[in-house]
């Protein structure tokens, strides 16, 4: 009675088809459901749906069915529903059996006695691999599939053809830094505690990889630890790709995956999937082998900033420096500092006098972003709470309303300077020295260059929202100073426009 | 309203009692002592105490400042009363804070602007 409960209960656990958590076993998940979707035309809902319905029909059935039939089409190898087989409900051995007829009717070589598996693409690193091996007669290729589908018991060979197919894929812990639990668990036991179809999945995982691309022929995987939004991920993802010329995926890849992750993230609205990603490149040639795992997690407290559309919008921009570009919301969800760019582009915008061209909001949202998170962090540790507090989605909430009205209120008092001054020259001078004091971090020396001309201005220096906005902003704000500094910077430069 | 907490940048325990400078509280002193003084005159008195500011020279940042306000028969009794609260040697940083308040505070007090603080 108990044993029976248990086996329903490994059962529904199965028939689920979720991530393991194991990013090796999880890719091999994505792949049976990129396998399914090839050849029968099944999307995530549909595979899920008769996973759950009809798992064994699935499992001993069309999977075996579209594991050959993919090897013998890989141009076009959508199977048109009139040439698949039907499954009666019965025994799984009996469901197997209906399928392997299917096979050996369509796929095998008469003159070789084999179904004539081809090991290149996406098979390319089975090439040693049981019923791939040339030698490899049709019964025996029966028998390991049966091995597989854990129809047969498994014997220890397999597991050492397996080992040394795809161990070299499988990086060392350091590589995935907040998955240390990927080491070394290739053993027949961890491999089926981790899933009781890990086999199945092993042979899968080519299949989730987004396939040769650039000029290094790599395949890209994008994982985080849920499947929907893994799924998601990579379909958007091999679309984008495709469209890239060859040398620019090196470059873009991270690029168009973050644009992926945070549309799929606010479409979704999975902020808490965010900080475990990873994107798996490997190389297929003679040494197959796993070219890098970069960890591409965006911090929570990044992530729910950026779920505002407008804030999103404001800091999704590629600023030019004088030899380089850069994306700030790339830099933004690195985690990266922006006031040094910003203070580079600004003097970039100064040099070329192309005031026109001034990013004007995406300044002011990136510094003010900036210096609501560094005075937001001042603040947990004087009142020294974790940052993970019970208020943390509260905390966050408060945050993002802050940033917004500190943009309200520094976007018309910072502006205030704008009417600053007579001759354009004075202006940039005076803008050139504030910006060099800026880049000394030299509090000192901007007030007293800016306070210097001010004293000749009187009208500016009693206005009291102005005045009021430089003490509480700049003179006795230790922490953020800087970045309200350089958005007056800015603001002196956008009033030389005007003139 | 939440005093902010950097208001009080600098702190100093005297016996058991911390010593804060209140720098908002020293603007408004600096601005009410001020207001009846001619333009020209602050205009000179910021700019020397701009100088002093930028080497860093507290002696003579305080030496212009107290002789600026020592003048018993005017309204400088306020910004006295905060001074002798709050005065000490003060580590760069600080300073720079405290004296570019007093400086900012003189400046809101121009006749010439043409708006004044209520």
């Amino acid at each position: 009675m108990e044993k029976g409960a248990q086996q329903t209960n490994k059962l529904q656990e199965v028939s689920a088809l979720q991530f393991t958590g194991s990013w090796f076993i999880d890719a091999g998940i994505l792949g049976f459901i990129n396998l399914l979707k090839k050849v029968y035309g099944w999307d995530l809902d549909q595979v899920r749906k008769n996973f759950k319905e009809q798992f064994e029909i699935v499992l001993y059935g069309y999977f075996p069915i579209a594991y050959v039939h993919y090897n013998k089409n890989q141009q076009n190898p959508f199977l048109k529903e009139e040439e698949r087989p039907t499954f009666n409900f019965s025994t799984n051995e009996e469901i197997f059996e209906d399928a392997w007829r299917f096979i050996e009717r369509r796929y095998k070589d008469k003159n070789k006695n084999r179904i004539d598996l081809i090991p290149s693409r996406n098979f390319l690193m089975f090439k040693n691999f049981l019923f791939f091996q040339p030698g490899c007669k049709v019964e025996k290729q029966k028998d390991y599939f049966m091995q597989i589908l854990s129809l047969k018991n498994v014997k220890e060979d397999i597991l050492r053809h397996i080992d040394k197919t795809v161990n070299k894929f499988l990086p060392s812990a350091e590589k995935f830094v907040n998955l240390s639990y990927v080491e070394s668990f290739i053993t027949q036991k961890t491999l089926l505690d981790f899933h009781p179809y890990s086999l199945v999945f092993l042979l899968c995982f080519p299949f989730a990889f987004i396939r040769g691309l650039g000029k290094e022929n790599e395949n890209y995987f994008f994982y985080s630890p849920n499947l929907e939004f893994t799924y998601r991920i990579n379909e958007k993802l091999a679309i984008f790709l495709e469209r890239l010329k060859e040398n620019e995926v090196g470059e873009q890849i991270l690029r168009i995956t973050w644009k992926t992750v945070i549309d799929s993230a606010i479409e979704t609205q999975s902020l808490w999937s965010l900080e475990n990603m990873y994107i798996i490149k490997h190389k297929v040639g003679n040494q197959q082998k796993i070219v890098s795992a970069d960890y591409i997690g965006i911090p929570k407290l990044q992530a729910s900033i950026i779920i505002d559309e407008t804030i999103r919008e404001n800091i999704n921009i590629t600023i030019k420096l004088e030899n380089k570009k850069v994306w700030l919301l790339e830099e933004f969800i690195k985690g990266l500092p922006l006031y040094p760019i910003i203070v580079n582009y600004v003097t970039a915008v100064l040099n070329s006098k192309d005031y026109k061209k001034l990013a004007r909001r995406s300044v002011l949202y990136s510094l003010i972003v900036e210096a609501k998170i560094l005075e937001f962090r001042a603040q947990k540790e004087k009142l020294n709470k974790s940052l993970f507090s019970e208020n943390y989605f509260d905390n966050y909430r408060s945050l993002l309303k802050e940033i917004k009205e500190e943009i309200r209120f520094t976007s018309y008092k910072a502006s205030l300077i704008q009417n600053f001054l007579d001759h354009d020259e004075h202006k940039e001078r005076l803008a050139r020295e504030l910006l060099n004091s800026l880049k000394g971090e030299d509090k000192n020396m901007f007030l007293n260059i800016l306070l210097k001309d001010l004293n000749e201005e009187k009208q500016l220096c009693t206005n009291s929202n102005f005045n009021n906005w430089i003490f509480e902003k700049i003179i006795i704000n230790n922490i953020s100073w800087k970045n309200y500094a350089l958005i007056l910077v800015m603001n002196l430069l956008l009033g030389r426009r005007r003139s | 309203m939440e005093e902010k907490q950097s208001a009080y940048y600098w702190q100093k325990v005297v016996g058991n009692t911390p010593l804060n400078i209140d720098l908002k509280k020293l603007k408004e002193a600096s601005k009410e002592s001020f207001r009846n003084e001619s333009d020209n005159y602050k205009q000179k008195l910021v700019y020397n105490m701009l100088e002093a500011i930028k080497n860093n020279d507290q002696s003579r940042f305080f030496n212009i400042l107290l002789r600026a306000i020592n003048k018993p028969k005017e309204n400088f009794k306020q910004l006295w009363e905060t001074l002798e609260q709050n005065y000490d040697v003060m580590p760069n940083e600080a300073f720079i804070n405290f004296a570019y308040t007093i400086v900012l505070g003189i400046m809101a007090t121009y006749a010439g602007g043409e708006k004044s603080e209520q």
